[in-house]
């Protein structure tokens, strides 16, 4: 359950920044931020209590002894295409710096927002 | 002899390509862009020999790795699949041609890399059996077009790719949340095993993942309140890109609520809701079209209008409007496709992106202005086009168990096509009979250019004249979307 709640309060948390924030850095943190809430919430999906490893390893283990592989799967390709998105918008907020001097969003208004 | 009929294929052509531009672009130079053109032929080739199959069967399925679904991840393609299938890859091969004499910023073997990624993308969206599945190639597609429409690198161009790329990780974030919901309720990824194990849950408890879901795709599909990047991120990007963003990809992500709310979310009491957001999506977008200056924001913000045109006729919820929604969505891929390639020839050569820079056109760009009209007639709905009988339709349908709100939504549908015929009207009047002021020389589009505009134009006109193929088709395709045989098809056909 504290996992559960975990993983919401970071997504509150990171949708909190990128709403509210003006400094791009930290609308990247809040992106982050989200993105980990996220993984996190998959992961607690698949746990198991005192669960181990999805590997038959041991005489007598059980299917329901062992955690959910899939989540675990899930997050890996989760967490590599959140990797490439933030490689993407690290080097937008570069571009960005350098067209306008400056990090703080209501500064770099050309276009209608 | 290979089988040509996977729809496996579809996804892989592209990707390998993908992966062989990125590699080959250091030795091939600008050589590299004739790979996108064989990608999409290829792609095409496929989709055509799937006409067939799926005709004579319902739908193709393919699966991967040597195991059967639902442990493994398959490709499965029904009509509404196949058509939107041949649609992506058709615009895809008609803008690489077009790419060949637009593009000549550098770094080419990237643009032409991500190009090629974003048709795989989103056709990988389209023709995916499996949700997660679903949100890779949803991510796959949008970090793609992020990286294209800042691609100009000028600050209109980054700051519309940024609020572009907030925006969509934050719609991949929800998607995703949602997925892994269904997942927790239902324990498998398979779509259509999900949809037989979530029909013993209560509404309450499918409402949460599809309002999750819903929003996720909402923003890459441009619904009402959620599409403040798109007026920015399709106008910044290069005209080539547009017609991709604005043709298939708004229809992709709403294929996709399409898919999703009939087979998994089998509800009827949301589409009420649904009917209000498609409503509210198409007035902002038509109105705001109508008072823009700057031509691509103004096709930017119809595409707006347009998509809650043919997601309005998808809540009604029969097999009529689906019909509707069907033939609006390939009336606007064609039309909106051609509309940004004929835009992007003209803007090079006037050099402005201003409506009013763009008088005495008619006379100097003949056969560009002619698709230009062509086009923009089909998205009015002007009686010979296509777009007059899919409207038709749309406006049938709803009027089929006609109450109180619908008449008041067919009343707004009439009236917004009224406002879309003022805004266009303006456009062609400003290009045929407007004066210009300074002389320019203002020549016609190169050939190769012209070529990927009459491409698509002869196949508006085709279908424009001998619209009952297709109406025919896309009656059918309704039919199985209403009746759920995309679940009871895969199951017969081993997708499960």
């Amino acid at each position: 359950m504290i996992y559960y709640v975990g993983s919401f309060l970071l997504i509150a948390l990171g949708l909190y920044a990128v709403i509210i924030k003006k400094n791009l850095i930290k609308i990247l943190i809040g992106l982050d931020l989200i993105a980990s809430g996220v993984n996190l919430l998959i992961i607690s999906i698949g746990y198991v209590k005192g669960g181990t490893a999805p590997i038959f390893s041991r005489a007598g283990l059980k299917a329901s002894m062992m955690v959910d592989p899939i989540p675990q799967a899930l997050t890996l390709t989760a967490i590599v295409i959140d990797a490439s998105e933030m490689a993407l918008a690290v080097a937008f907020v570069v571009l960005l710096y350098k067209h306008y001097g400056t990090l703080d969003i209501k500064k770099i208004r050309s276009l209608k927002w | 002899m290979v089988n040509l009929a996977n729809p496996i294929l579809l996804v892989v052509i592209p990707l390998f390509f993908t992966f062989l531009i990125a590699l080959s672009g250091s030795f091939l130079k600008s050589g590299v862009k004739y790979l996108p053109v064989i990608a999409f032929a290829l792609n095409l080739v496929v989709s055509l020999a799937l006409i067939p199959e799926v005709v004579k069967n319902g739908m193709v399925i393919a699966t991967t790795a040597g195991f059967k679904p639902p442990f493994a991840i398959d490709m499965a393609v029904d009509k509404l699949g196949l058509f939107l299938s041949i649609i992506a890859s058709l615009l895809g091969f008609v803008a690489s041609v077009y790419n060949l004499f637009y593009i000549d910023e550098e770094p080419q073997e990237k643009f032409h890399a991500l190009f090629t990624l974003l048709v795989a993308g989103l056709t990988w969206m389209i023709i995916t059996g499996d949700i997660f599945n679903l949100f890779v190639a949803f991510e796959v597609t949008s970090i793609a077009a992020f990286g294209l429409v800042g691609f100009h690198r000028d600050k209109g161009a980054i700051e519309a790719g940024f609020k572009y790329l907030v925006m969509g990780s934050i719609g991949g974030s929800f998607l995703l949340i949602g997925i892994i919901m269904l997942y927790a309720a239902t324990g498998t990824l398979n779509i259509v095993d999900i949809a037989q194990k979530t029909s013993h849950l209560t509404f309450q408890q499918k409402l949460f993942p599809f309002a999750m879901i819903f929003t996720g795709l909402g923003i890459e599909g441009a619904l009402f309140p959620l599409n403040a990047w798109l007026p920015d991120a399709h106008p910044a990007a290069p005209s080539s890109v547009s017609s991709i963003l604005s043709g298939i990809m708004t229809t992709a992500a709403i294929y996709a609520i399409i898919r999703l709310t009939n087979t998994i979310f089998d509800f009827n009491q949301i589409y009420f809701f649904l009917m209000i957001f498609a409503l509210l999506t198409l007035i902002f977008g038509e109105v705001s079209a109508f008072f823009q200056k700057d031509i691509k924001r103004m096709l930017a913000y119809s595409t707006i209008g347009q998509t809650g045109l043919f997601f309005f006729a998808f809540s009604l919820n029969t097999v009529n409007g689906l019909q509707g929604a069907f033939m609006q969505m390939v009336n606007h891929s064609l039309s909106k496709g051609m509309l940004f390639l004929v835009v992007g020839g003209m803007i090079m050569q006037v050099g402005s992106r201003n409506i009013d820079d763009f008088a005495g056109l008619g006379r100097k760009m003949k056969v560009s202005s002619f698709f230009l009209a062509i086009g923009a007639f089909s998205l009015m709905g002007l009686p010979p086009f296509f777009g007059f009988w899919s409207k038709l339709k749309i406006i049938f349908a709803a009027l089929q168990n006609a109450n109180a709100f619908l008449v008041a939504s067919v009343v707004i549908i009439l009236l917004m096509s009224v406002v879309e015929g003022a805004y266009f009207f303006k456009l062609l009047q400003v290009m045929f009979f407007g004066k210009q002021e300074k002389d320019v020389a203002v020549k016609e589009a190169s050939y190769g250019m012209l070529f990927s505009v009459v491409v698509l134009g002869t196949v508006l006109l085709i279908i424009s004249f001998y619209p009952s193929p297709v109406i025919d088709f896309m009656h059918k395709a309704a039919a199985e979307i209403i009746n759920k045989n995309y679940i009871t098809l895969a199951l017969k056909l081993g997708g499960l």
